[in-house]
């Protein structure tokens, strides 16, 4: 496939998540409705409800879900490309559970600084986790990336036995935790997009800057070092950015799963592994993948509200299947 | 007219003879879970699993016969001094062994799986799972038919179905359109409430309002826009005991500005509630109605003051 047919498919994926939004934006009372759509065009004739329902409920949901997918698809990506691994979704860190603790030491603790004590709590505890990760997984100045996968692995089941360990003992609060885990856009404001976004802002150029580099890993590391690739300051700086991406987003939507996972190999699929394209392909699709999904968890039930997470799981776990079934093209 | 000799004396002999019948197996019930527990005298170790159960013992004056309680029974307070067998969904079934309980009241909250064990175990248990007022009710008359306090079961059954009656008397007269939209909140990351099939949809009915989520079966999720659309005129938020996520539940809903339109949070009216009163299966659900009526028409029933 030539450059200019792959930069069309990031063009039409970028349209499909314009329309997807555009859709988004005129999903209420469980259906689509275009009067809520024309709304936004005139928002004097509104009144306060309609107002508030259109531009500080639906839109800020709207923009956190762009946002968490965007960070999802794009931190696995990157990640899948630098351990070389087709199974590393952006938790393999120990991010999701290392948020989960600090979601129930917040919970347990009864700790409360107004409404960002449980995302403040899930992103510092997100955060503190990815960093032991890659302290243990440091031998000398070299951060082997196996080692360090393992370590990942290993603090992940550590924490999962804490998490259930809290849950036993939270009792009546035990709701509150499972929501938590389940993941979702319940009560996104213009407060969780304001505290998502400087992350975004600093954090996405600089992965899209790397794409070179992660073309590189692509053959080894042995080989990308001899290309006069910085390979261990490589996979600091982007191990860091993409966890602070990943623990910004579990901080203000909880786990959510398969989108990391499964969207950068349906890109592999439709384009191949060229970084290049792999990145702002994977960024523009895993947003539009979560804004269905969310569609999804607020129309299916209505005016019950699904959890994303679950949703996520449910799509994406067949048509990951289908995907291996296929075997088209190898990792 | 031989015949109606024969089926008047038949009659007789049934009249008769039915009370010498039931009083050889005076204590005999059937449970929610179709068991029937029969006791050849009244317990006198008896053991609660669940909150609810134990409001109900206290209130039948079988305090003095309890031998076990779960961790969350704290009323009456006198509950907290009772031997501890566990919470309510982990329970050691040795320490309800080693207290030799008469009698186990069960509750919708107990595992199956553990109910499933202690009758294995050939322990004398009955289950409670009353899902509405009048279950309460009935499984209060049954509690107390077990125990061998018939007596003042029903006294307590007659002053609670008479109080009962006092307000849906009143809110039966009120006409639907005078029937306040009610939402009830129990948490708000994401918001969930009460539909239809809980107490506290009851709750809102009986005491003269429409539950805005009336269109959702039992405890769920619900769309955050739906309260506004929906907008309901009077908001009841759960307080938990000594917790404080009941201010930070409160003051999301009276100070998030996304709820600043709707007109219980315009009016002011916006209440909290005992989260263990309106979700306990027990004696007091009517007073938690009352303080429903209270809360939903002040101009019939009087000011909302829990203690």
């Amino acid at each position: 496939m030539n450059i200019a047919k792959k930069r069309l498919i990031i063009l039409i994926l970028i349209i499909i998540l314009i329309l997807s939004m555009i859709f988004s934006l005129g999903i209420g009372g469980g259906r689509f409705q275009v009067s809520d759509l024309l709304s936004f065009f005139q928002p004097s004739s509104l009144s306060l409800s309609e107002k508030t329902i259109l531009f500080e409920i639906r839109l800020p949901r709207l923009i956190l879900t762009v946002l968490v997918g965007a960070a999802l698809s794009l931190s696995g990506a990157v990640l899948q490309g630098l351990f070389q691994n087709p199974l590393v979704d952006p938790y393999v860190l120990g991010i999701s559970s290392g948020g989960a603790v600090g979601a129930i030491v917040a919970i347990l603790s009864g700790i409360s600084l107004g409404f960002i004590t449980l995302p403040l709590f899930s992103f510092i505890f997100a955060l503190a986790t990815t960093f032991l990760v890659l302290r243990l997984g440091k031998i000398g100045t070299k951060m082997p990336l196996e080692i360090m996968l393992l370590a990942g692995v290993a603090i992940g089941f550590f924490f999962s036995a804490l998490i259930s360990l809290g849950m036993f003992l939270a009792g009546e609060n035990l709701h509150q935790m499972v929501f938590w885990m389940m993941g979702g856009f319940w009560n996104s404001s213009w407060n969780k997009v304001i505290t998502l976004l400087p992350l975004f802002i600093i954090g996405i150029p600089i992965v899209f800057s790397y794409s070179r580099e992660l073309n590189a890993f692509l053959l080894g590391e042995k080989v990308a070092e001899s290309m006069g690739v910085d390979v261990e300051k490589t996979k600091k700086i982007l191990l860091l950015v993409t966890s602070l991406l990943v623990a910004g987003s579990v901080s203000v939507s909880g786990v959510i799963g398969f989108v990391g996972l499964v969207v950068p190999h349906i890109i592999r699929i439709i384009i191949g592994d060229d970084h290049r394209q792999l990145l702002p392909a994977s960024f523009f699709l895993g947003s539009s993948v979560l804004l269905w999904a969310d569609i999804f968890s607020r129309t299916l039930l209505h005016p019950v509200e699904l959890p994303v997470g679950v949703l996520t799981s449910l799509m994406g776990a067949p048509f990951f299947i289908y995907l291996l079934r296929r075997k088209k093209k190898g990792w | 007219m031989s015949k109606i000799w024969i089926i008047s004396i038949f009659i007789i002999m049934i009249l008769v003879i039915s009370p010498i019948i039931s009083y050889s197996q005076p204590l005999s019930a059937t449970d929610a879970t179709g068991f029937t527990l029969s006791l050849s005298q009244p317990p006198n170790r008896i053991i609660s699993l669940s909150p609810g159960n134990t409001e109900i013992l206290f209130a039948l004056g079988l305090k003095d016969k309890i031998v076990g309680v779960t961790t969350y029974c704290d009323e009456p307070p006198e509950a907290l001094e009772k031997e501890k067998i566990g919470n309510v969904t982990e329970i050691d079934l040795e320490k309800i062994l080693t207290l030799q309980p008469d009698l186990i009241l069960a509750s919708s909250l107990t595992p199956e799986e553990t109910i499933d064990r202690l009758h294995e175990l050939n322990l004398p248990v009955f289950t409670l799972k009353s899902e509405t007022i009048d279950q309460v009710i009935e499984d209060i008359a049954k509690v107390s038919v077990l125990s061998g306090v018939e007596l003042s079961g029903s006294a307590l059954v007659k002053t609670m179905k008479d109080n009962l009656k006092k307000i849906t008397d009143l809110t039966q007269l009120i006409p639907n359109q005078q029937k306040p939209l009610v939402f009830h909140i129990i948490w708000h990351d994401p918001i969930w409430t009460a539909g239809s099939g809980t107490f506290i949809n009851e709750f809102i009915t009986f005491a003269g309002g429409k539950n805005v989520a009336e269109d959702i079966q039992g405890y769920s999720t619900i769309d955050f826009e739906e309260i506004l659309r929906r907008n309901p005129s009077i908001i009841t938020v759960i307080k938990d005991h000594g917790k404080n996520e009941e201010n930070q539940l409160y003051q999301f809903v009276t100070t998030d500005n996304r709820l600043r339109s709707v007109t219980a949070v315009k009016n002011n009216r916006v209440y909290l509630v005992d989260s263990n009163l309106v979700s306990r299966p027990g004696p007091r659900v009517i007073l938690a109605l009352q303080y429903f009526a209270q809360i939903i028409h002040p101009e019939i029933f009087g000011e909302y003051q829990p203690k």
